[in-house]
């Protein structure tokens, strides 16, 4: 195994659902599914002594690549891992939680009390400090934490999920993922399209020419022209007057491949703040890959 | 669902990597199906006949024959034969070594209308990773004559996996590849997968040596001499680079996202379907025992990783990127192979750079 390659959160646990378990877990699953897998999983085999065994060695080898990775020298192992660190912690204390539903002395909710003042990020900490700090810890101290903590977990997970909600794109609807990546949407940018209107360049010919010159001269359909200017409007002067100046003098079938491309269309959100011709060079370029052939 | 390209594509398995047998007289170090003996679940002549014939109908148009060693299967001539008839544009990918003047001779008459050669490295390198399972001539050498001799007569690819120890050794190896006269190089990355995860040292690239790998093929395709360097799948992406790396000038493509089970199938050596060949078989769609060709390809739910891609579930540093839901994570195997999950890839030169942080 290569040394820089230690395995993600999701490659163990998902092992584990299908080594241990026979859970069938697509592939495709996202981390989310997987961990609702999981979770359902602590659920259904409480009584399962053998499964505990297993879910004992899976929490002590989270917690030990956990530790590996922040121990690590920056750039000596993969950033392979896909849970932040708040949701790795809090992953590691549900499943230590869940074990200490096998504890035979139920402790005091002397965590929960603690932690139920915290913030989120306090939370996430304190939960990341207390997987961590299983490592190493005998069969004992893991049953030790009590049976109080794993309602504890089950909050700090809903908690962990409602984060990761608000970090992920927005999923509904289902247009909205190249809206706003960027938290702006079409919806929330001005329809007014003045600002493209001082954005002028210099033609061929010496004539300064508007973005909206050059769209309407091309018989561009007027729907475009709305998208590319309230587009335009939501992006920095730059790239008003950048694209004017790119678009001068070409001919219509450039301006049209040019507009109708991502870039404008959907206010493609990875253009950068300033106006980069390499983008529109992507437009004007796109052809879709097909793969590598040979024959 | 929101606006991809890959939505404009007629999904068709226009490429079929088709894995004739396991067998293989090499022991390859990063070998992902661990090749070696004969699979007694090979598929039969007839059962590979059927199986053809069905692609072909579901518009094949490109069947890469390989294997193990697909010379070493004791129809190969035969079944390309087959492919050629049906209309499919069939090529080799072998390891070279069998490759003599006979073998040659029988490929061209069985309409075998391309070959790929794998050669990983200066002759020391390649030998250190392509080992023999017996004793013999250097698998360099062997490999390297069957470039000269197959060069003339057929097209020819030589294709490169790309790792620690070949890496440096890349600007060299094109030099030798001018040589004897090599027209196309195609160049592709170790995954960490089969044998590549037993090797002792560490074998497959960061993905900090991407960006003087891409630099290198950006530089060598824009001198424009041979070999012209085809850059596979695995890397990329994004990058001010991107166009100078990918596709065919003047008109260079941009990567939008795996292919898988949208516009090319592959077909293990033991009758199995996936989008991929280098997928794990959890990737499966169905076996070309127990179902047709047609019955597994058509279901495009089997092969939702690719034709319902939820952009919403991309995580990690690929979660953060904004040309994420376009790109996809990239190659979906290699993002499975190193992270578990196939929404995040940590072999991007747009990663690397920080710029989805």
């Amino acid at each position: 195994m290569d040394s820089l390659l230690v395995p993600s959160s999701m490659q163990r646990i998902r092992a584990f659902l299908i080594e241990m378990c026979g859970m069938k877990v697509k592939p495709w699953a996202g981390a989310e599914e997987t961990l609702t897998a999981l979770h359902a999983t602590l659920v259904a085999r409480q009584s399962c002594d053998i499964f505990w065994t297993s879910l004992r060695v899976l929490l002590e080898t989270l917690a030990r690549d956990l530790k590996a990775r922040k121990s690590a020298e920056p750039g000596t192992l993969l950033d392979n891992e896909v849970l932040s660190d708040e949701r790795y912690a809090s992953l590691l204390d549900e499943i230590r939680a869940a074990l200490s539903k096998q504890a035979t002395e139920p402790q005091p909710g002397a965590f929960r009390q603690l932690a139920h003042g915290l913030t989120a990020p306090a939370l996430g900490l304190l939960l990341l400090l207390a997987g961590v700090t299983t490592v190493g810890c005998d069969s004992s101290s893991l049953h030790g934490a009590g049976k109080s903590d794993a309602g504890m977990a089950d909050a700090a997970v809903a908690d962990a999920s409602a984060d990761g909600q608000a970090g992920q794109p927005d999923s509904t609807p289902d247009n909205s993922i190249f809206l706003k990546l960027d938290g702006i949407t079409t919806r929330d940018l001005p329809v007014d399209p003045a600002p493209t209107r001082d954005a002028v360049s210099t033609g061929p010919d010496g004539a300064t020419v508007t973005i909206q010159d050059i769209m309407e001269s091309c018989n561009i359909p007027s729907e475009t022209q709305s998208m590319v200017l309230m587009c335009l409007a939501g992006l920095r002067k730059s790239w008003s007057t950048g694209t004017a100046a790119m678009l001068a003098g070409k001919d219509c079938a450039t301006v049209s491949a040019a507009l109708d491309c991502r870039s404008y269309d959907q206010c493609n959100p990875s253009l950068p703040a300033e106006f980069d011709p390499m983008a529109l060079r992507l437009c004007e370029s796109i052809i879709i890959y097909l793969g590598v052939r040979f024959v | 669902m929101s606006w991809h390209p890959l939505d404009r594509v007629p999904r068709e398995p226009r490429t079929c990597i088709w894995e004739l047998t396991r067998r293989c007289n090499l022991r390859c170090i990063h070998c992902e199906n661990c090749c070696g003996e004969r699979s007694t679940r090979e598929l039969s002549r007839e059962q590979i006949e059927t199986t053809a014939q069905g692609l072909a109908a579901l518009g094949c148009q490109h069947v890469h024959v390989t294997g193990g060693e697909p010379l070493l299967h004791p129809k190969w001539e035969e079944l390309c034969r087959v492919f050629a008839r049906l209309g499919l544009r069939t090529s080799l990918i072998t390891n070279g070594t069998l490759l003599d003047d006979e073998h040659l001779d029988r490929a061209i008459d069985a309409g075998v209308s391309a070959v790929g050669i794998s050669i990983d490295g200066l002759q020391v390198t390649h030998d250190s990773i392509r080992l023999r399972s017996g004793k013999g001539p250097s698998p360099w050498r062997l490999a390297m004559d069957a470039v000269e001799r197959t060069q003339p007569r057929l097209e020819t690819v030589v294709i490169t996996a790309v790792n620690r120890r070949n890496l440096a050794e890349l600007p060299e190896l094109r030099q030798a590849l001018a040589e004897v006269g090599v027209k196309r190089w195609q160049i592709q990355l170790v995954i960490p997968v089969g044998r590549a995860m037993e090797v002792a040292e560490p074998f497959v690239i960061a993905p900090s040596h991407l960006e003087p790998l891409i630099a290198f093929i950006a530089e060598a395709r824009r001198d424009g001499k041979a070999p012209h360097i085809d850059t596979s799948d695995t890397i990329g992406y994004f990058t001010e680079r991107e166009l100078d790396v990918r596709g065919a000038a003047p008109k260079a493509a941009l990567w939008t996202g795996c292919q898988a089970g949208i516009r090319s199938v592959a077909i293990t050596y033991d009758g199995r379907v996936r989008g991929c060949s280098i997928m794990p078989p959890e990737f499966d769609a169905g076996d070309l025992h127990e179902e047709s060709i047609e019955t597994i390809w058509n279901d495009a739910e089997r092969f939702a990783y690719s034709t319902r891609f939820d952009p919403t579930k991309l995580a990690g540093a690929c979660g953060r990127c904004k040309v994420g839901p376009l790109c996809r994570a990239g190659c979906t195997t290699m993002a499975y192979w190193t992270t578990g999950s196939i929404y995040s890839n940590p072999f991007c030169l747009r990663r690397v750079r920080g710029a989805c942080a």
